[in-house]
């Protein structure tokens, strides 16, 4: 069925999906599904009005309409992780949320993690550690990362697996990543604490 | 890329409104909740809804009420995460807590809510799979097809209960609130789900799971054992949930359920009754794990082979008691 | 012009020096008595920053203006006749820009013919065949849409319209060696068999105390990059930019360039940032061509990327195997013979041998191997990290470590006793420095384990070897500016390794700067700096002297340069330390002062990669030790930790190094315990493409792994550096095994080793 291209409307919104049904009368119909309906998103602190079909998700919205690409398509059912963004500050699948479910909801990206040009202690003790081998999987990963540092200061090797083990990563191993959410939780206790001398140059007898 | 089908939104305010829209919109309208596994199948073109009601702006859905000594109310909207971090669940409610962090992924649980899980799609081999797939064996009963591909003579759909949370529930006797377009009512969690992979829930698709009613804690010991491949990810192949009433240290009452063995999360009855009256031992357990063994009886329909899975019967179940023991001592 | 260099070779534990000829031109080689201050740190990616904040932009996120979507329809049958393909409607609907259709049997022949992919001719012997294509696998493309937007796109494939000629097919391994099989291809799906041999395998048997033999299974594997293949291309007039997740930039250039027949000055290929490939995104492939074709029938950029299915379907495959091993050795565990019989099937394609392990890592006088490639109507396969080792180790170290109980020997003393030894090798070293971390002295025999309950623990070992040269043709270019700045261009590619900051280390070792102070260039075929793909190990054995020696060129254009200023002769002037110093005159400048006093803006200088020196060793080794714990109620395999020490030569980066050890483990345990391509027979169709049915380790899998770095000095190149990307993933499946083996008392000869197979292979035992 064809749509319409989707285009970004700046205009103040005429009518919002989400509170549709209260304003529309006591029993009003479903958004059809070929016309668009404006959504406003929270977006890494930024406001964006945008006409949307009702069943693009999140991930397409973030990428495709907002340009975004920080977050990345890896199966797209649910099953890598690597579309993880934080909604309402917390960690889910973007691929597996409508766009229209996140009406008036924060939503953080990769991009947004940054405390403006400061990055997040996690993205420098991904960077510093080399947490980051591809990269593919690294901005899902610190979303679900900084969700848990919040949650849990200092966490041990087993909270951070659990908190990550919906999370594929096909190239690290993931023990850099361990290391990397490690040394960004102790950071945030001794902001100057060091990586170990054996994460970095590893066991050399 | 894995895009969804074109489909209508809705977000009423109220149950009132929820259930009206599903009524006028009839059995192709779909409830999305928490959309982990209903967006997926969606994807897969599994399922295809006109609309979906989202329950998300319902007032009223989400959050824990009461405590361990009246019993919890927990409303079908709260997600996995929330009600797995509950202080409530984790201390007095063990077996639900366990089920909980068992399903999926973090990820998956920040968005998966309760009453989605127990409204869970059941699940097959012959579902479960690429549309192409569906489509070169020309689909089955459960979807675009005639036939059980499990057991082509079956006349019902045997697609298997997959809700980690729902044999829990059983276990704990715990009740549900259905409200409809005719007002609510309240059932048996056991009596939520029907033998039939297609029709697997026993309500009116108009019907809205609103709330879940967990029985006071009390003297109720609970636990939760799930067989799988992975750590993370993987649906139950299978659940054994076990919740037991200590009368000192002899087990007053015994409830013992499985998931993924049935289209329905199934009551290990024999084994229940092997445990009553005696104190929780190392014989009684084993002799639990033994009628358990005797009454699964697996389908090919799920991972793994059905030899292994009945074989694993015995030790779930003899994981899931075993728990309790040290608990047996508390009187 | 060649000279006659002296070299110390070894490691830190033995070295000896050695005369080499190598040419003139090359720069003093890095030896192990080479003072390197960069060179052997540790050092964060350059390109960290860009990937921790979503600014890396890899293919799939590349955007231009007007571009289309692009999607490709499938065949749903495993073989038939394509008889007709209409996108007329496809065509009619609105936001649909492009269409195409692949009927003709030789529409990727000029793709085929070329292909770096590996993907064999399509219907090999019909290429000159008239008449329907035949369709050889369920996934395999029949026509292609472009459109304003990816839904559109989707619609549009609805629309079009196949009519199939279903075949009789087969893609189960065993099903397609019997004679009445349905035939792949016409001259039938028994692939002609490799035989290699050493020696007389029948006298070493005779010879032998002791001789096992048995049959080894490994599954197909799938790669499962995170990002999937895809490319964006756009036309120019008659030139083609394609963005492309690939391994290699030169090898879709020059696909692309003679499928369209264009010069390949007129393709450019840009990949700056990939999200992984393990050797299945080499050349164009079918999805390049159809990218580019799309655009240009649109006259406007596409972008096509696959989904995680079509990944899964037809874009490559590690092969299964069936391997028949025999080994005699003497009392003392010294190998008499080692006789390998073995088949598998890359589906369409090739590549299903398995030998590797067998004739290079352990000394034995008489070795044979037979390898047999089975056609089936499935995907092709694609080289997969290792290409045929981790399935060979697998069967050997098993099979050894048979021997090794047979003959009441340690497994390790065995692999000792068999060993191939030479000054320039570290393997005996990684042994120690392995079974050490792993506490090997803990490793008990079998029936030890056996007296410790329902939970069991136990210990394996396997050896990890690859050998490739890397070698020319690769091209660099080092340009010093006059305001200091450092570029180092290459065009080559970073497939997540740290190819990008290993390049910096070395321009940054020349220069006396630091590897965050140089600005590497990579990923563009615009550079005209050529490097060959990164699949084998070879991208920084080949591009990594040609860097060196550019960048020696530059400093020494620099030193003439700035001698002057220093009153110091060029030849005395060394770089390091951020400075220009005179040794003599003990002089010295800030490397910025330096080159503001050169007389242009800008010093460049280009060198390219000697032939590998002759008489020095090019593999790599490691040896990999697991501990695992198996419950014997459940049949399930816990790996508690894993010892991987490795050489790559020199290792340039520790951090990214061990990185890559880490990496190449948890592929090896995923391969050991989980993975595993399902083909349904009767419908020919993959019934797990996809991450939730097709199983790969995640964090809760992980075991704790121990990666040891060692230098080993044995340069077959100026930088001395060796391929690290095969090695780790080389023996992991085969410790694991041999670990549970000794376990339980029990050998599993089939992989993955899941808990239902090692159950019934514990149920055998007590029967027995």
């Amino acid at each position: 069925m064809a749509r319409l291209v989707k285009r970004r409307v700046n205009a103040r919104p005429r009518r919002r999906a989400g509170i549709l049904a209260r304003q529309a009368g006591r029993r009003p119909g479903p958004v059809d599904p070929h016309r668009r309906v404006f959504l406003r998103l929270h977006v890494n602190g930024a406001d964006h009005t945008i006409a949307v079909a009702p069943h693009r998700t999140l991930l397409e919205i973030l990428r495709e309409d907002l340009g975004l690409t920080g977050t990345k398509h890896g199966c797209e059912l649910g099953e890598c992780g690597t579309c993880t963004v934080l909604l309402d500050g917390i960690p889910v699948l973007s691929c597996l949320a409508l766009g229209l479910e996140c009406d008036d909801r924060p939503v953080v990206t990769v991009e947004g993690l940054a405390d403006g040009p400061t990055p997040h202690p996690l993205q420098e003790a991904f960077t510093e550690l080399g947490a980051a081998q591809c990269g593919y999987c690294t901005p899902g990963i610190l979303c679900a990362a900084k969700a848990l540092l919040e949650a849990d200061p200092d966490p041990n090797r087993d909270a951070i697996r659990e908190a990550l083990s919906g999370n594929l990563c096909r190239c690290t191993g993931y023990i850099k990543i361990f290391e990397a959410v490690e040394l960004a939780a102790k950071r945030r206790r001794e902001p100057r604490a060091a990586p170990s001398r054996e994460t970095l140059f590893g066991r050399r007898d | 890329m894995m895009r969804l089908p074109p489909c209508g939104y809705i977000a009423p305010a109220t149950l009132a409104e929820a259930t009206a829209i599903l009524r006028d919109e009839g059995p192709e309208a779909a409830i999305l909740a928490g959309g982990t596994d209903l967006l997926a199948k969606m994807k897969r073109r599994q399922q295809r809804p006109s609309t979906l009601v989202g329950l998300r702006r319902v007032v009223g859905l989400r959050g824990v009420r009461g405590g361990p000594r009246s019993g919890l109310r927990i409303g079908a909207m709260t997600t996995l995460a929330e009600l797995e971090r509950h202080e409530a669940v984790r201390a007095h409610y063990p077996g639900l807590h366990q089920a909980l962090r068992s399903i999926a992924t973090p990820l998956l649980r920040n968005a998966g809510t309760i009453g989605g899980n127990l409204c869970l799609d059941t699940r097959c081999n012959y579902y479960d799979q690429s549309f192409e797939w569906r489509r070169a064996i020309n689909f089955c009963m459960k979807c675009d097809g005639d036939v059980c591909w499990v057991a082509p003579g079956s006349d019902v759909c045997l697609a298997v209960a997959s809700s980690d949370a729902a044999p829990v529930l059983c276990a704990f006797g715990a009740r549900l609130v259905l409200a409809g377009p005719r007002g609510e009512r309240t059932i048996e969690a056991k009596d939520l789900y029907r033998r039939d992979g297609i029709r697997f829930l026993a309500k009116d698709p108009a019907e809205i799971l609103a709330a879940v009613l967990l029985p006071p804690a009390g003297r109720l010991r609970s636990s939760y054992s799930k067989l799988r491949r992975r750590g993370s990810f993987d649906f139950p192949v299978l659940g054994v949930a076990a919740c037991l009433r200590f009368d000192r240290d002899v087990v007053a009452d015994a409830r013992l359920w499985l998931t993924a063995v049935s289209m329905a999360p199934v009551q290990a009855e024999e084994a229940e009754r092997a445990l009553v009256g005696r104190p929780l031992t190392g014989a009684s357990i084993d002799e639990a794990a033994e009628c358990a063994w005797a009454r699964a009886k697996p389908v090919d329909n799920t991972d793994f082979t059905v030899r292994w899975r009945k074989e694993m019967t015995r030790h779930h179940v003899r994981q899931a008691l075993g728990a309790l023991t040290s608990s047996v001592r508390f009187a | 012009m060649a000279a006659t260099r002296k070299v110390k070779i070894g490691t830190a534990r033995r070295t000896e020096t050695i005369d080499i000829r190598v040419p003139e031109t090359e720069p003093p080689i890095w030896d192990a008595d080479a003072k390197l201050t960069v060179v052997g740190g540790s050092y964060p990616r350059l390109d960290g920053a860009a990937k921790v904040t979503g600014k890396a932009r890899y293919t799939f996120d590349i955007n231009r203006p007007g571009m289309l979507h692009g999607r490709i329809l499938r065949s749903p049958h495993a073989h038939a006749r394509l008889l007709a393909v209409d996108v007329s409607k496809a065509a009619r609907l609105a936001g649909v820009k492009a269409t195409a259709t692949f009927e003709s049997p030789t529409f990727f022949a000029a793709l085929d013919e070329t292909d770096e992919s590996g993907k064999p001719v399509e219907g090999a012997g019909e290429k000159a065949a008239t008449g329907p294509r035949r369709i050889l696998f369920a996934g395999e493309e029949i026509a292609a849409v472009a459109a304003l937007t990816p839904d559109i796109a989707d619609d549009a494939l609805d629309l079009i319209e196949v009519r199939y000629e279903p075949l009789p097919h087969v893609v189960d391994l065993e099903d397609a060696r019997k004679p009445d099989a349905p035939k792949v291809f016409p001259d039938g799906n028994q692939r002609p068999a490799t035989v290699w041999s050493a020696g007389d395998v029948e006298a070493g048997f005779r010879e032998a105390d002791a001789v096992v033999e048995a049959t080894y299974t490994t599954p197909v594997a799938l790669h499962n990059a995170l990002e999937t293949h895809g490319a964006v291309a756009e036309w120019q007039g008659g030139k083609l930019t394609v963005w492309a997740s690939t391994q290699g930039v030169f090898g879709v250039r020059d696909d692309l360039a003679k499928f369209f027949k264009v010069p390949s000055r007129d393709v450019r290929v840009i990949s700056e940032y990939l999200g992984g490939g393990f050797g299945a995104k080499f050349g164009a492939g079918v999805t390049g061509v159809v990218a580019a074709l799309l655009a240009k029938k649109a006259g406007a950029p596409v972008k096509l990327m696959l989904d995680r299915q079509e990944e899964n379907l037809a874009t490559g495959n590690r092969p299964d195997s069936v391997q028949w091993l025999k080994i005699g050795a003497k009392r003392n565990g010294a190998l008499t013979a080692i006789h390998l019989r073995s088949y598998g099937t890359g589906g369409i394609g090739g590549g299903a041998g398995v030998s590797g392990p067998v004739r290079m890592i352990y000394a034995c006088p008489n070795i044979k191997t037979e390898e047999q490639d089975i056609s089936t109507n499935a995907g092709f396969a694609m080289p997969f990290r290792a290409p045929g080792f981790p399935q060979g180790s697998f069967a050997l170290e098993s099979t050894l470590d048979e021997i090794a109980d047979r003959l009441g020997l340690d497994p390790l003393a065995l692999r000792k006793t068999n060993y191939i030894d030479r000054p320039n090798k570290g393997l005996m070293e990684q042994y120690d420095l392995a079974a050490r971390a792993i506490g090997w002295e803990r490793r008990r025999p079998p029936a030890e384990n056996a007296a410790a309950g329902p939970i069991r623990r136990g210990f394996g070992m396997g050896t990890a070897t690859w050998g490739m040269y890397g070698g020319p043709p690769a091209d660099a270019t080092v340009t010093i500016h006059s305001d200091g700045r450092v570029e180092c261009i290459c065009g080559t590619q970073d497939i997540g390794t740290g190819t990008r900051t290993a390049m910096a280390v070395v321009t940054a070792e020349v220069l006396g700067l630091k590897p965050e102070q140089i600005k590497v260039v990579l990923g563009d075929t615009a550079t005209g700096m050529y490097s060959p793909a990164s699949g084998g190990s070879v991208t920084l054995t080949s591009i990594l002297p040609a860097i060196r020696a550019a960048a020696e060129l530059a400093r020494d254009k620099l030193f003439r340069a700035v001698a002057p200023a220093l009153a110091a002769k060029p030849e005395d002037l060394e770089a390091s330390g951020g400075r220009v110093r005179d040794r003599v005159g003990g002089r010295s400048a800030a490397f910025t002062a330096a080159a503001a006093r050169l007389k242009s803006a800008l010093i460049s200088a280009q060198a390219a990669r000697a032939d590998n020196y002759p008489g020095v060793g090019i593999e790599s080794f490691g040896a990999q030790f697991a501990e695992v714990e198996v419950d014997t109620g459940t049949g399930r395999v816990r790996v508690l930790r894993i010892a991987a020490a490795h050489d790559a030569g020199r290792t340039i980066n520790r951090l990214t190094a061990e990185s890559q050890v880490n990496g190449g483990v948890i592929m090896g345990l995923s391969y050991a315990l989980l993975e595993r391509r399902v083909m349904d027979a009767p419908t020919g169709i993959v019934m797990n493409p996809n991450l939730e049915d097709y199983k790969i380790a995640a964090t809760l899998e992980m075991p704790e792994i121990t990666p040891i770095m060692m230098d080993v000095y044995d340069p077959a190149n100026n930088a001395g550096v060796k391929g690290l990307g095969e090695p780790p993933v080389v023996p992991t499946a085969a410790a694991i095994a041999n670990a549970v083996s000794n376990a339980l008392g029990v050998r599993v000869r089939d992989l993955p080793l899941t808990p239902d197979v090692i159950l019934a292979a514990l149920a055998r035992k007590e029967q027995a």
